[in-house]
């Protein structure tokens, strides 16, 4: 596999992380970040990721990702029926039962 | 009896020359801890009655001496990233604040097959995110040789409880030498073993490719009786490897005449306190006399050995940790929520604490489209360079000799507001995650009052000769055998 960046591919020499991105990747990951703290993230956000560039330097040309060698075969194994995690020891971590049921609020927004 | 110093070879033959029962024993640890506790913080949840109810139990096969091992009726605690059934599990997280587990590890449930008494559960960083404890959303732990300073982490209540004596051994993680830094922080043997050693299955998974479950002892021969009794194959979890387990203990004692320990150039380069590499040197000192042959190795990548473990660390996190959403477990923010988003929304802004959203984030960034190969795809590649120094390094040595920690434990608030700072304390410790390898945490010195530690890092599944070198080392140091004065 080649180094060569592909297209859209951004490199270290990119601008690092602003306001903007840190709040939309909040977004992503489902969490609400207040003004502050999203302040505070793109500072250190920068800094970290700025000092992670040294890995730039380093020539893998022709280095196979360690995610991508085949270090295990496939692990499998008989498909027997063995006792379960029973009904009310599940329920008893659920914070809202309705019936046999896990309840959640609206999942599509009736405003 | 002084439970500082007591070690499980020493219970185990008080229990079965009927000198102290193991009822009497797990009386007096939690005598101990609700006296001493208070101060070091270290348990989060105390597990009183179902300890009691064990010990009868493990009285009762001691009296007809069946069934009988090492750790049968030894009181244990246990690093809060487990689950056990029944008995609430945080992961140091507001978000598992109210959990209760309706299954064990497989390392619980081995403990308790051998009739181990689990005491407790102990505080960590959030879900094993930082290096001093200071990130669990619950409360500080301190260390028992001076209470202004951290006890490292994560496994830091792991590590301050068993320095008190407020249980015989403990049993950790290590994701990134969450092991092993509080070991040396707090003047105990810990160790790392070879990834897919011990079983993760219901261990709250931190970063899935580098945890390890592992012991956190007084000394090297209860580490290796403790990892004797946790390894194996476990069908629950695909990673652990079908190796069958040596009798650890047994390799103890042996020669390590001819054996080959590499001093890393690199890691010296790093930079660490004075004190710190006197010990270093010192212990260096120490294998040469007993017969081992010094040979300084190369580890080329050692610098970037840091941006790889936290950049896959972030990835890996990210993705273990959408698992939270409030719906089936874990905290659930219901109050004034219009939809099921918001309630997902709310839990997690809630439940998480800041370092832990910090490290989801770049997860998340890092992942992100377009930055994947740049970042994440960059970063297992130059792991790939890391495994590869290593395997050539171990071509030309046996063992490898490096520091753990750069400084002794530092003071609590110390690094909280710079969190690049509290990542560089990790350095020396991260490299062995990634790779896959095995290492063994030894107290070697004092730097003012406070422990210092190394480390023995061994090829896969080289666990005895780790337990071999490091208990030769023991038998001519009394480091791990002094106290702290708490």
């Amino acid at each position: 596999m080649s180094d060569q960046p592909v297209n859209q591919t951004k490199s270290f020499n990119d601008p690092l992380l602003d306001h903007e991105i840190v709040r939309n990747i909040a977004k992503l990951i489902h969490i609400d970040l207040g003004d502050d703290l999203a302040d505070i993230y793109a500072h250190q956000f920068s800094e970290i990721i700025g000092f992670f560039q040294l890995l730039e330097k380093i020539d893998t040309s022709n280095v196979i990702p360690a995610n991508e060698k085949s270090i295990m075969n496939s692990v499998t194994r008989d498909d027997v029926i063995t006792p379960s995690i029973k009904q009310e020891d599940f329920f008893k971590n659920v914070p809202e039962i309705e019936r046999h049921f896990v309840k959640i609020p609206n999942v599509f927004d009736e405003r | 009896m002084d439970l500082k110093k007591l070690t499980i070879q020493q219970a185990h033959e008080l229990l079965i020359t009927k000198k102290i029962s193991s009822f009497e024993l797990t009386t007096e640890y939690l005598t101990r801890i609700k006296e001493i506790d208070p101060i070091i913080n270290s348990y989060l949840t105390l597990n009183e009655e179902l300890a009691i109810s064990a010990a009868k139990k493990a009285d009762e096969r001691i009296a007809k001496a069946t069934n009988i091992t090492p750790l049968t009726g030894v009181p244990y605690s246990l690093k809060d990233c487990f689950s056990t059934r029944n008995v609430r599990t945080t992961c140091g997280s507001k978000i598992l604040e109210n959990y209760f587990p309706c299954y064990s590890a497989s390392v619980v449930n081995k403990l308790e097959s051998h009739g181990a008494i689990l005491l407790g559960k102990q505080n960590m960083d959030e879900f094993g995110m930082g290096s001093s404890c200071e990130n669990s959303a619950f409360f500080n732990t301190r260390n028992p040789w001076d209470l202004d300073r951290v006890p490292g982490g994560s496994s830091g209540g792991s590590a301050a409880g068993v320095s008190a004596g407020l249980s015989v051994f403990s049993i950790g993680e290590d994701t990134g030498g969450s092991i092993r830094m509080p070991a040396g922080f707090c003047n105990l043997v810990g160790l790392k073993p070879t990834y897919g050693r011990v079983s993760r299955y219901g261990h709250i998974a931190l970063v899935s490719s580098f945890d390890c479950v592992g012991p956190m002892t007084r000394d090297v021969y209860d580490c290796a009786l403790v990892l004797e009794h946790i390894a194996g194959k476990d069908p629950l979890d695909g990673t652990s490897l079908p190796d069958p387990t040596p009798s650890y203990p047994r390799s103890l004692g042996s020669s390590v005449k001819g054996m080959r320990l590499g001093i890393p150039k690199e890691y010296f380069e790093l930079g660490m306190d004075q004190d710190v590499e006197k010990s270093i040197q010192d212990a260096i000192k120490v294998f040469k006399k007993i017969g081992m042959e010094i040979v300084e190795i190369s580890l080329p990548n050692t610098q970037a050995a840091l941006p790889v473990y936290y950049l896959i660390l972030f990835a890996e996190a990210s993705a273990n940790l959408a698992r939270f959403d409030g719906i089936r477990f874990g905290r659930s923010s219901r109050k004034d929520v219009d939809n099921v988003m918001d309630l997902i929304v709310k839990s997690r802004s809630e439940g998480f604490g800041e370092e832990v959203k910090r490290r989801i984030m770049l997860g998340t960034y890092v992942l992100s489209s377009g930055y994947y190969d740049a970042y994440y795809l960059k970063a297992q590649k130059v792991r790939s360079l890391i495994i590869e120094d290593f395997q050539s390094a171990f071509g030309n040595c046996d063992l490898i000799l490096a520091p753990i920690n750069p400084s002794k434990a530092f003071k609590i608030g110390e690094k909280t507001k710079d969190p690049l700072q509290m990542y560089l304390s990790d350095i020396f410790v991260v490299a062995t995650n990634p790779a896959g390898i095995p290492s063994l945490a030894i107290p070697c010195g004092f730097d003012d009052g406070m422990p210092v530690g190394m480390q023995l890092i061994g090829n896969h599944l080289r666990e005895e000769s780790l337990f071999q070198a490091g208990h030769a080392y023991q038998l001519e140091t009394d480091w791990h055998e002094r106290q702290p004065p708490i």
